[in-house]
């Protein structure tokens, strides 16, 4: 239990101490400690993405040995273009010009494009479900929907000059309100979390302690 | 007329000079930057309006004390009325300036006397913070004591969230339904407090979900944030005496690309059906296309982020949302840590000092007090 709670509670404890006093003070000894610390985050995440590719793999590998699944496919397609790109960036590099950085702007940017494009579709479903009129809450959002959507085409400003108007004084006032409530109660819920776990009463996140 | 052109002459000549010493006026000042780490000075000067319109240029030349050659180190435009020199500084050395103002041939118009010497030099605090950590060390220390009053016994009353029970009921209905329940920690880093939070609450989930011996899948965004929940989730399982129940194939390491996230869950959520599907953590764009590929599944949805621009879509795609603070006290109110829960109730009281003094300002602010706004935005 030592190495798996009290180091890194001791870890813990003296990082999270100094950057407390760190955000505070910006003198070059601590400006200095804080970039050498930013390097060592960076080398350690350089070894755990090797860890998460190792995960992944042996993840897909299974799912794709796996006769009785009916998707073993995808899984098997999942290693053979991780491991095709792998051997490709190798070969070839990944700068631009090479045949890794085609495949990559010719497929996987398109790919990543197409899945954000989605999200179109999804508000329209979203706001389809959200706008139906069901409570007086329900009706205060479909209003100011209503009037945020007349707002954004020129009809909006056709029928009344008021509506651009209303859609600034609720975009400004009302919305602004809500979100800095919201923004002050994480700030200060970020104070009582992060106080919690540098002084290590909520060890939940400690690995392999399960929450004690 | 000899003595007439004498004369003439004297008058132009007076005239040049009167116009280039007494129009064409610089005042020049400098300093070491203010909380800073050093390595840097402020000048700061003020041009005549003559000036202004003839040159269009302004020229910053440097050198040490004691040495013979200027460097030039900036050029700026006319309208520019200050510097930060950060240009290759060190501390604790006396530097010397002056500036050039040329126009638009390149001929200088006017050139000030060299100024200084400026030294630069580290400050330890940060003066334009001290009312954050004034109030960083208030809200420490209410949260602190309060942690002590439920240490001692004393009975803390907390209001429950909805979402929070929602998420025990889940679990169950996964197990009841023998469907499997995803669990996305977002896809922000391990120093994220919105990730710390989400691992906390997957804590508990995965203690819930080894003790009904149901299914937990969870995919990463995150390499160093897998490596964690690979942890948390056999310790959970090990805790409640099952570690042989644990599938570490459950836990892994996806992908990070954000949108290729999106589409690996969406595409998980396609083929198993979970029964529930969580979204705790740190989300941005995807988070919609997450939640609304859960949603055609039919699984049951909680939600929870400190993403303000991603919590509407929470709100209308999922069956249950934990807004902002909400995400961060979850955990607490799963577990039955009295310490936990004081931290809270702390938590809430600094809440109320910060409206209190929001409140007072306000009032102090309709009143005409000065000083008011840069209390409340800040030192500048």
């Amino acid at each position: 239990m030592f190495f798996k709670k009290t180091v890194p509670f001791i870890f813990t404890l003296s990082v999270g101490i100094f950057s407390f006093f760190y955000y505070f003070m910006p003198h070059a000894f601590m400006q200095d400690l804080w970039d050498k610390a930013s390097q060592w985050a960076i080398i350690i995440g350089g070894g755990a993405m090797f860890v998460g590719v190792i995960s992944m793999v042996r993840a897909y590998y299974k799912r794709a040995t796996n006769k009785s699944d009916p998707n073993r496919y995808f899984a098997m397609l999942t290693i053979v273009c991780f491991i095709a790109m792998t051997v490709i960036g190798l070969i070839t590099g990944i700068k631009p010009g090479s045949l890794f950085n085609d495949i990559f702007v010719g497929i996987m940017i398109p790919c990543e494009a197409t899945m954000f494009s989605l999200l179109a579709f999804y508000i329209a479903s979203a706001a389809f479900r959200s706008f139906r009129l069901k409570s007086f809450s329900a009706g205060l959002l479909l209003f100011s929907a209503i009037i945020l959507m007349l707002a954004q085409i020129p009809t909006g400003e056709n029928i009344s000059p008021a509506i651009p108007w209303l859609k600034g004084w609720i975009l400004d006032y009302p919305n602004v309100a809500a979100q800095r409530a919201i923004l002050i109660g994480i700030a200060i819920g970020s104070v009582a979390t992060a106080l919690k776990i540098i002084l290590g009463i909520d060890k939940s996140i400690y690995a392999g302690v399960g929450g004690k | 007329m000899k003595n007439l052109l004498r004369l003439m002459v004297i008058l132009v000549v007076v005239s040049f000079a009167f116009n280039s010493y007494s129009v064409n006026t610089v005042e020049v000042t400098g300093k070491d930057s203010p909380n800073d780490k050093g390595e840097a000075i402020d000048i700061k000067w003020t041009l005549d309006a003559s000036l202004k319109t003839s040159a269009i240029k302004v020229f910053v030349f440097r050198k040490v004390q004691g040495e013979a050659e200027y460097k030039q180190i900036k050029e700026l435009d006319i309208t520019a009325e200050n510097f930060n020199d950060k240009n290759e500084l060190k501390n604790n050395i006396p530097y010397m300036y002056y500036l050039e103002f040329r126009n638009v041939t390149g001929e200088v118009v006017y050139k000030t006397n060299e100024f200084g010497p400026y030294v630069a030099f580290p400050q330890w605090i940060n003066t334009d913070k001290i009312p954050t950590f004034i109030f960083s060390l208030i809200a420490m220390i209410v949260i602190l004591i309060f942690i002590q009053v439920a240490k001692s016994g004393r009975k803390l009353y907390v209001r429950p969230l909805p979402g929070v029970q929602a998420i025990e009921d889940a679990v169950g209905r996964a197990t009841e339904m023998g469907k499997p329940m995803i669990y996305c920690p977002g896809i922000s880093v391990i120093s994220d407090i919105a990730t710390l939070a989400s691992i906390s609450i997957l804590s508990r989930v995965s203690e819930i979900v080894a003790e009904f011996g149901s299914r937990l899948i969870v995919p990463n965004y995150d390499p160093i944030v897998y490596s964690v929940t690979d942890e948390v989730v056999k310790g959970a399982y090990l805790k409640v005496g099952r570690p042989d129940a644990y599938k570490a194939d459950d836990v892994y390491f996806l992908t990070q690309r954000q949108f290729a996230y999106a589409s690996g869950v969406s595409g998980l959520m396609a083929r198993e059906k979970p029964a529930a599907n969580f979204f705790l953590g740190w989300f941005m764009a995807e988070s919609l296309i997450l939640a609304e590929a859960g949603s055609m599944t039919g699984a049951i949805q909680i939600a929870g982020t400190d993403s303000i621009s991603q919590i509407p879509f929470f709100i209308v795609a999922c069956d249950y949302t934990l807004i902002g603070e909400e995400l961060y006290a979850a955990a607490t109110l799963m577990g039955e840590d009295t310490r936990l829960l004081g931290g809270l109730k702390g938590q809430d009281y600094v809440k109320l000092v910060a409206m209190i003094l929001l409140i007072v300002l306000f009032v102090l602010k309709l009143f005409g007090v000065p000083g008011i706004d840069t209390i409340l935005v800040g030192g500048n």
